[in-house]
Order: structure tokens, then sequence, then C-alpha cells
């Protein structure tokens, strides 16, 4: 966090929601932090946010959240527009963060696709890859999850127009895990849990619902993705093909989870032979 | 390893609870450097005021409500307590915010904490303070007791070193107590910028400029760690006593009293064993990598 | 045998029946009576209020990074060791608001304060966490024998504690990872508990270790134990000492991890570590927290909260020139030489109770005992007994 600081003013600061390449859940989400919203809109102007109000005040803008990925031309031009718009950006949600699960195409050839499925491939208008907004321009802050959690989005907020660095932890879900006393999956079910590599925020959502975590936070700092990976394909029994899904579905184009799930890629592939 | 530290601590202020920090007023601020301020504060409330006692090189830790806190050494007077000074590095969010709240802000402290210099053990003794950029603040409050008692204590010498002359904290004092010559003062630089005329280079290569008798002297070390490492290890070269080798460290610290365990240094709290080290108390560990 | 039981007086026999009696007698008098229960396949401290929420009928079996319930045809409680989750967090929560206020004028006024804890009476715990309760009342200032505490005490630790009634069981099967005989905290509990109790077929063997304890006996349906009764209870715990599923040789153990403090093996560890911090984080001695700031919108009110923290985060170690411990092989060698070497210098006591958590809890098994025992058999000669050459050719 580079800690711009919102000057203080008389009008309330600015706030702008941008929406690009993701599914409806996101902006759903978004849209349903009632209590947080009525928080947030108390205290900041809602200049641009145009799923929710037609009414648009002119940039510039004290606040962006940018929702989604880029993965058209038409995008990549627009959210440099976005980043002159504002003067602090913050990424949200893991389409904003890492390209989404529409980065699953990164790994495959899109014009090759498009070129058997549409007749004039020319005209389509879509991007070899999809990829996170931090891939075009510099975002001040970025927020993890699919979808993301209001508590996290309010804490952001908040934290940003205090000064203060947002309580954000980077380490294990297995932390927030255990801090609730949640039986733990993996160790007493033998259940294939993300979260000793996944980063925390959702507060253990899955593992309190008796479910593994599948790492929609994506990596928590310097994950040992070698260490999980070795317990779940031996004892637990996954395969390689089931690793490299499970470090693919939500954030498969962050890194490490891109460079571990390609590795077992490698390995599927080398087993088929 | 008995320690040579024998100061009773006096009890630091706090409210309620330990957790609970006590209001103070930024009554005026002095630049130092282009990112350094010393902020003169004084307690809102008489009684802190009146009851507030503290060592040389024992810190506060300075809340902000709602943004955070952060642990700051007490840069000024030990015997002058109505007012106190913390110099400070804005690097982060709670100093910057510190920053922010300007002349009639209130923060919030708790302390004092922790263990500071030697002062008993160095009287009659020859002190050699070696300090790098900000490590000067924990030092002079030590400074202003050797001036007062001046008589108690033998040769005393002081060696700052700081990236240019502009970079120099507490720039006046320095001039002053070079002039008064009751301490021997040297101050070098890593880039000799706008008419600079004294010695260039790291801070350790000064000790080629003054005498030491060993045996009694008392060497104080407050800076990076590259300086608190080479430093002790050259006045032990020197056959300094390792229990006359002091070090002031630096580790994240979020309780101040030995609770939270964030700045642990293998057997020792810096925040109470510390945050002054004999060097014959952390020798095991010292200069070892993520310890 | 007998003979060696001092204060007979203190000595009775509660059926399996007298239990319920015991759980009512704890309610009437005010207490909230935690015990284990089953919680979703693993054994969990919980608050009760019948003897049938106890967990029984069930056994655990466990191992570096797997544990199971199953289930057991002697349908009574207590047939099964220690769970994930210790005591700890009755009395030091993973998650508490210590203040709230806002500025007024130049003061602050404080909104909220810590809340007020429940008076508890912790029911079934393990000899090994017993220990461990004594362990952190010394991290955490608790002074009730008039030992003097390295810091002050914390608030709402000494008021929970001050408050507790605490019940033990000694052990009579313990588990693959259970290694307290080692660490000399079990499988009997020695002192501090309010009452122990030992398992036999039908009943218990009831010892009171305080006036508090006694004054539940009081009420309770106990008669004398027959010698018998008292031998045999003493020869069951005698041979799960025997049955120890894992050792630590703690002669001159922490000499020995500060000499190999660059052992290769610490690299070979931080392979398999993930830094997941839950062996930490179910350490019945641990007691690592962060207490951060936030602030309301809405109100400006700014509250503190401490939460939970280990020194296997990046985090933790943080200051404005990095974090301090930034690979996963200082942060493992931290954690072990804490538990087992620096916890003995901080607080006179080892930070391991050997109650094997840590290596059921971690998801990939990693093993104290191990790793303890390769540092043992295994040292490396060219430590020079912990001392080093520094880089200007200084013997240090
Ligand atoms: C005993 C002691 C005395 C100190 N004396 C001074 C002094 O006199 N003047 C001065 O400018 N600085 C001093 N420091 C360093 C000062 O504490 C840090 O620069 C400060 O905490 C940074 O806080 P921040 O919120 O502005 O920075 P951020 O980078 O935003 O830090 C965020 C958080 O990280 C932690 N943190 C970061 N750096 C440090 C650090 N170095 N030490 C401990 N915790 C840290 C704190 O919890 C802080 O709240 C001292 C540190 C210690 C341990
Ligand atoms: S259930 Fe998953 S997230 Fe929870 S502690 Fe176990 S491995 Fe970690
Ligand atoms: S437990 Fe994992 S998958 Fe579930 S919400 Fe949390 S981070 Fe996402
Ligand atoms: S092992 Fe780590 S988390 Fe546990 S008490 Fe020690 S430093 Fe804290
Ligand atoms: S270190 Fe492991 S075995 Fe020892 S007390 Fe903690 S969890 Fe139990
Ligand atoms: S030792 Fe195991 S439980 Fe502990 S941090 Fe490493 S992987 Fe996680
Ligand atoms: S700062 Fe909390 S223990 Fe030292």
């Amino acid at each position: 966090m580079s800690g711009i600081t919102i000057p203080v003013q008389t009008d309330k600061p600015k706030l702008a929601v941008y929406k690009f390449s993701s599914c409806d859940g996101c902006q759903l989400t978004l849209l349903n932090l009632e209590d947080e919203l009525l928080d947030i809109a108390n205290a900041v102007e809602i200049a641009f946010f145009l799923e929710a109000r037609r009414r648009v005040l002119p940039p510039p803008y004290d606040i962006g959240l940018i929702e989604g990925s880029i993965s058209t031309p038409e995008e990549e031009e627009r959210v440099h527009q976005v980043r002159r718009e504002c003067k602090y950006l913050i990424a949200i949600g893991a389409c904003a963060t890492s390209g989404g699960i529409q980065s699953l195409r990164n790994w495959a050839d899109v014009k090759e696709y498009a070129s058997l499925v549409y007749p004039s491939p020319e005209y389509l208008k879509t991007l070899e890859t999809s990829t996170p907004v931090a891939a075009h321009v510099f975002v001040d802050f970025e927020l993890r999850g699919c979808p993301i959690s209001g508590d996290q989005l309010l804490e952001v907020i908040t934290a940003l127009l205090a000064g203060r660095k947002p309580n954000i932890p980077s380490y294990s879900v297995c932390i927030e895990c255990k801090r609730r006393g949640l039986p733990c999956v993996l160790v007493s079910k033998g259940e294939p849990c993300l979260g000793p590599i996944t980063q925390a925020g959702c507060g253990a959502l899955c593992p309190s619902c008796s479910r593994a975590c599948y790492g929609c936070f994506g990596p928590m700092d310097q994950p040992n993705i070698n260490a999980l990976g070795g317990k779940l394909t031996g004892e637990l029994g996954q395969t390689n093909r089931d690793m490299k899904r499970m470090l693919r579905t939500y954030n498969g184009y962050l890194e490490p989870f891109k460079q571990a799930s390609d590795e077992y890629e490698r390995l599927e592939k080398q087993e088929k032979k | 390893m008995t320690s040579l530290i024998t100061e009773t601590r006096p009890a630091p202020v706090c409210g309620l609870d330990t957790w609970v920090p006590v209001a103070a007023e930024i009554i005026s601020i002095n630049e130092e450097n282009f990112n350094t301020l010393t902020f003169k504060m004084r307690f809102v409330d008489e009684i802190h005021r009146d009851n507030y006692r503290f060592l040389p090189g024992q810190f506060n830790m300075l809340y902000v409500p709602g943004v955070g806190e952060a642990a700051i050494s007490i840069s000024s007077d030990p015997e002058e307590t109505d007012t106190i000074d913390h110099t400070i590095r804005v690097v982060g969010s709670v100093t910057r915010a510190i920053q922010r709240l300007g002349v009639g802000g209130v923060v919030g402290i708790r302390g004092p904490f922790g263990r500071g210099w030697p002062l008993e053990a160095m009287k009659g003794q020859d002190v050699v303070i070696v300090a790098g950029g900000i490590g000067l603040a924990p030092m002079r409050p030590a400074i202003y007791s050797l001036l007062r008692h001046r008589k108690e204590f033998g040769r005393v010498m002081l060696l700052y070193g700081c990236r240019s002359p502009d970079d120099r904290v507490f720039g006046s004092e320095l001039d002053q107590w070079t002039e008064d010559e009751s301490i021997q003062v040297l101050v070098t630089v890593d880039n000799a910028t706008g008419g600079w005329v004294g010695p260039v280079g790291v801070v350790t290569n000064l000790l080629q400029r003054i005498r030491v008798d060993a045996q009694k002297t008392v060497v104080l070390v407050c800076g990076p760690p590259i300086l608190n490492r080479v430093a002790a290890w050259q006045f032990l070269q020197l056959h300094v006593p390792a229990q006359q080798v002091y070090i002031s460290l630096e580790r994240n610290m979020n309780c101040g009293f030995g609770r939270c365990g964030h700045c642990q240094y293998g057997r020792k709290f810096v925040c109470t064993d510390g945050p002054v080290f004999s060097f014959d108390e952390i020798s095991g560990v010292f200069g070892r990598k993520e310890i | 045998m007998i003979g060696a039981e001092q204060g007979i007086k203190d000595v009775w026999f509660l059926s399996l029946q007298g239990l319920g009696h015991m759980i009512s007698t704890l309610c009437a008098k005010g207490y909230t009576v935690v015990a284990p229960v089953v919680r979703d396949g693993v054994i969990t401290f919980s608050e009760i209020v019948s003897v049938d929420e106890i967990a029984s009928g069930v056994r655990d079996e466990m191992g570096p990074g797997k544990y199971r319930l199953i289930d057991d045809p002697l349908s009574r409680p207590f047939n099964y060791v220690v769970g994930q989750d210790s005591p700890k967090r009755f009395f030091f929560p993973p998650k508490l608001e210590l203040v709230a206020m806002h500025v007024e004028g130049k003061r602050f006024v404080l909104d909220r304060t810590a809340p007020k804890p429940p008076k508890l009476a912790i029911l079934g715990i393990r000899p090994c966490d017993l220990a461990a309760i004594h362990v952190q009342d010394r991290v955490f200032g608790y002074n009730d024998e008039g030992v003097s505490h390295r810091c002050e005490a914390d608030t709402y630790y000494n008021q929970a504690r001050k408050q507790s009634l605490l019940i033990a069981v000694n052990c009579t099967q313990p588990s693959a990872t259970c290694f307290c005989d080692s660490m000399g905290t079990g499988p009997r509990a020695k002192e501090g508990f309010d009452l122990s109790m030992t398992e036999l077929g039908g009943g218990f063997i009831l010892r009171a270790g305080s006036d508090d304890g006694r004054a539940i006996v009081n009420e309770l349906p106990v008669r004398d134990p027959s010698p018998s009764e008292i031998e045999l209870s003493q020869l069951k715990i005698d041979q799960a000492c025997e049955r120890m599923g894992r050792h630590i040789d703690t002669d001159g153990l922490k000499e020995l991890l500060d000499d190999q403090i660059d052992h290769p093996s610490w690299d070979e560890v931080a392979k398999r570590c993930m830094a997941c911090s839950n062996c930490t984080m179910v350490c019945p001695t641990c007691f690592c927290s962060t207490v951060t700031d936030s602030n309301d919108l809405a109100t400006n009110v700014a509250s503190r909260t401490r939460h939970w923290e280990s020194c296997f985060t990046h985090q933790f170690s943080y200051t404005t020139a990095g974090s301090v411990r930034s690979s996963l092989r200082a942060r493992y060698r931290h954690w072990m030489r804490h538990k087992l070497g620096t916890w003995w210098d901080q607080f006179g006591s080892s930070g391991c109770v050997g109650c094997g958590r840590c290596i059921t809890w971690c998801p990939v098994g990693i093993d104290i005992t191990e790793q303890a025992a390769i540092l043992r058999d295994h040292p490396d000669a060219s430590n020079n007994g912990g001392k080093r050459q520094t880089e200007r050719g200084l013997t240090v």
C-alpha cells in the first residue's frame, strides 16, 4: 500500500465503481453489502456507479473500485482512463486481481478457438488473455476473493479514509479457521483443503461448512504449494490433474499458483506418456 | 551474565489497562531533516505530567486513535519531564498519521517501556557513543545526562554517521556540543554535499580517530543492523570487555511489555529485556541471520 | 502405593452416575460448565448443561497430520485424549476487543472496555493441558502463589483464571502423538487442579486439590474408595507411561538447540513446512497475539482488538527494513527453539508440554520429536558448540 492519504476536504471524498469483465456474481455481492454500503455511503459520495444509479458526477474521483479483469481491447484502453480518473485505485475480487475464472483461456489459443467457432474471427474483439488490472495500470491496493468479503471492503475504505494501513492479513486461511475453532477438514476428514496456501480474509467460510477451501482468495504470502501438493497427491489421493484444476479454479493466473499449476500440468502430461 | 544495568525502571503510565494509552498533546514540531521531525509532547492530564519519569534509552508506544501504534524512543532530557520529545522518521502509516496531526494534535502514549543505557555503570568510565541516522534519538537523553553530570564520567566521545550533512538530526545541538568541547563529537557522512569539510565514509571508520582505553571504556551503539554489528566487533577486537559494549536493538513491537511475542530475539524480549543489551547477553545470536 | 497418598480424606470414589450430579452441582453453583463434546468428528471443548452432551462411545486415532474419531463399544466418557483445541481459548480468547474510545476535545473517552469473562468450570482437562494452563499463568502474570512474573498481569486472563475451576482427568490411554511423559507433565495430573479424576470401570477415583474442589465434592454422592480401587487407578496411569506414542530426550536439549542453530536439517524441514501456523494455533501454550487498531466510519469510535498471532506469519517480525524471519527455515527454527529451549530462559519452564497437537494437526505431519531426534543423533559438528567466526575473524 503506497499510502496516499486523502486530503481533508469539506466535501465528502468521491467514490467511483467500475466494472470490467466479471461474472454477475461479483457485481451482486457489491450491491448486496447493504449494511456496509450504507456506512460507506455516509462517509463518501458515490459519484460513479453505473450499475447502481444513473447520476454521474464528473471525475476526478478520490477512490476507485475496479471489478473485473481486462479481456477486450476496449477494456485495455478504458482501464488507463480509469487510472487517470482516480487518485486511489483498488482492484476488487479474483477477476480484477488475478484475471479470474476467465483467465482459464490464457492456457488455450483464443484465435484457434475463435476460428473454429466464428466464421469471421477477425471481427471478434477478444484479447489473447484475461489479465488482472495490475498487469495494465498501477493499482494501489488489491482486495482478493471470489467474491470479496464485505467486511474487508469496508475495512479498506475505512482505513483509507482514516489514513492507516488496512488490516488485511496475508497469512493463511488456517489461522482464521483455527481462531474460530473449526475442526480441520484436512486432518480430520482427509479433504483436499487449500487453506494452508490460501490467503485469509473469508473467515474460513468453507471449513465452517465442513468443506475444503478451494483457494478463492488466492495465494497467501510465500505459500509452500509443493509441500501441500505432496500431502494431497500422496496420502489424500489427488491426481496431478486435480491439483492443476484446484489451483486454476479462481486464481490460476496469479503467481505462484500459475507456476505450480503449470508444473502439475507438465506432470499430468508426463503421466499420459 | 549479570547485567551492569541496575537502574530501577519507572512505572509506565497508561489508562485503565496497559492497553489504554494516555492522551498527550503535540505542542511543537522541529524539522530535523527531510523526513525526520522532533515532536514535543505534553500529557493532557496533570497527574501524568507529574508522575511520568523515564530513563535514557527507554521508549514509548505512540498511538494514533484508529490508526495504530509505533515504538518510538524518548529523545529529550530525562530530568525535564514536563514535556517529552520524540524524534520520528516518517516511514509508514502511524508515523505519517502523527505528522498529519500537527501541532495541537492529540496522540496516545503508553510507556516508558524497556531497559535503558547503563548510566550507573558508565560512571568513572570513558564513554564512546556510536550512532547512525535516527539512532541518535535514544542517545540524546543519555548525552543530556552525561552533560548534566559531566564530572562523574571520563572522556565522552560521540561518533555519528548519516547519509549527507542535511540528514543529520539534532544538527544545532551537534554543532553546540562540538563547540563546547565538553564531549568530543565526530560526524561522518556517506555523501559530502554543500561544502561539507568533515570526514566522509562509514561511521566505524571514525574509530581510527579516537583513542580507546579498552578496560575503562563503555560503548553505546545504536544504528542500522550493519552498523551495530561492525561497531560491536570493532570494539571487541580492541579488547573492550563484552559486558561494556551496549547495543540498542530494533524489532517489531506490538505490546511493549513482554506479552505479544513479536519482539523476541533468541531468549530475549527486546521490549522488556532490552532494547539495550550488553554484548555478552546476546553473543550467542548477535549478528546471526533471521534470529 | 497407598501410603504415598497423603491426606486420604482428599480421595473419593464417584460413580459414573455421580458425574451427572457433578455437572448439575457446578451449574447450580453458577459455573458455566465446559467439557469435551463431539463436534464434526473431532473432540472439542464446549459449553454443556447436561452430562449426556459429554462425548462418549468414541475413541480417537491419530498420527502425524491425521485424526479420526471411531466408534467405541465402551460407551464411556473420556475414552479419548486431546482434541484439536485446548482450554486455551477460554482464558486467552482468539479475538478480544480490549477497548474502544473516541477523542473528545483533547481527551480520550472510553466507550467500551474488554468484556467480563464467564465463571468457568472446565471438566476433562488432560494433565498436559493442565500443565499448559500453568505455563500460560506465568506468561499472563496470573499471580496465585505470589510468584513474580516478568510483566504485569493480563486483566482478562487473570479474572477468567481466578474464578475458574479446573477438573482434570488423568490419562490411561495415550495417543500415538502424546509425549507428556518425556516433558514431565503427565499422564498423571500432579498439582494445580481443583479436582482430578481417574477412570475405573464403574466410576472415578476423585481427588481434590483445592478448597473450591472440596466444596464441590461435599455436594456429591461419593464414597471412600477401596485400597484396591486406588491401587488399580495407579496401575492404569503407570502403564500409560509405558505406552506413550512419542518421546523426546530432554536432557541438555536447550543447549543442543543453541548449538545446532546452523544445522542443515532446518533447511529440510523448511521444504515441508507451509507456515500455515496450525501448530501454533493448536498449541496450548503459544501466547502470541497482535493488537490491531480500527475505527468506525459512522461513529468515529476507535477500537483495539487482540487476535491470536503466530511466529510463522511473515508479518510477525516485520519492521520497516523487512521481516526479520523471512525464510521458512528461520520461522520453523524459531518456533522449535522457543518451545523447547528459549522458553526456559523467559519463563522458567518448557514451552512444550508434550500434548502432541502440533504433530497431529500439522496438515503435513511435521513432527517436533522427530526434529529433536535428528538434532541429537546427527549433530552438525562444524557448529563449534554454538561459537562462530564473525565476518571480521572474531570468534564469539
Ligand atoms: C525500541 C524501538 C525504538 C524506536 N525508536 C524510534 C525512534 O526514536 N524514532 C523513529 O523514527 N523510529 C523508531 N523506531 C522505529 C519505529 O517503531 C518504526 O519506524 C515504526 O513502528 C513504523 O511505524 P509505521 O506505522 O509508521 O510504519 P509501517 O511500515 O506502516 O508499519 C506498520 C506496522 O509495522 C510495525 N513496524 C514497522 N516497523 C517497525 C519497527 N522498526 N519496529 C517495530 N515495529 C515496526 C508496527 O507494528 C507498525 O505499526 C523504534 C523502534 C523500536 C523497536
Ligand atoms: S480445514 Fe483447511 S483451512 Fe482449516 S485448518 Fe484445516 S487445512 Fe487449514
Ligand atoms: S475457505 Fe477458501 S474457497 Fe472458501 S471462501 Fe475462504 S478462501 Fe474462498
Ligand atoms: S512458538 Fe511462536 S507463536 Fe508460539 S509462543 Fe513462541 S513465538 Fe509465539
Ligand atoms: S509444542 Fe506441540 S506437543 Fe508441545 S505443547 Fe505445543 S502443541 Fe503440544
Ligand atoms: S509445522 Fe506444520 S502446522 Fe506448523 S506451520 Fe509448518 S506446516 Fe503448518
Ligand atoms: S513487544 Fe510484545 S513482547 Fe515485546
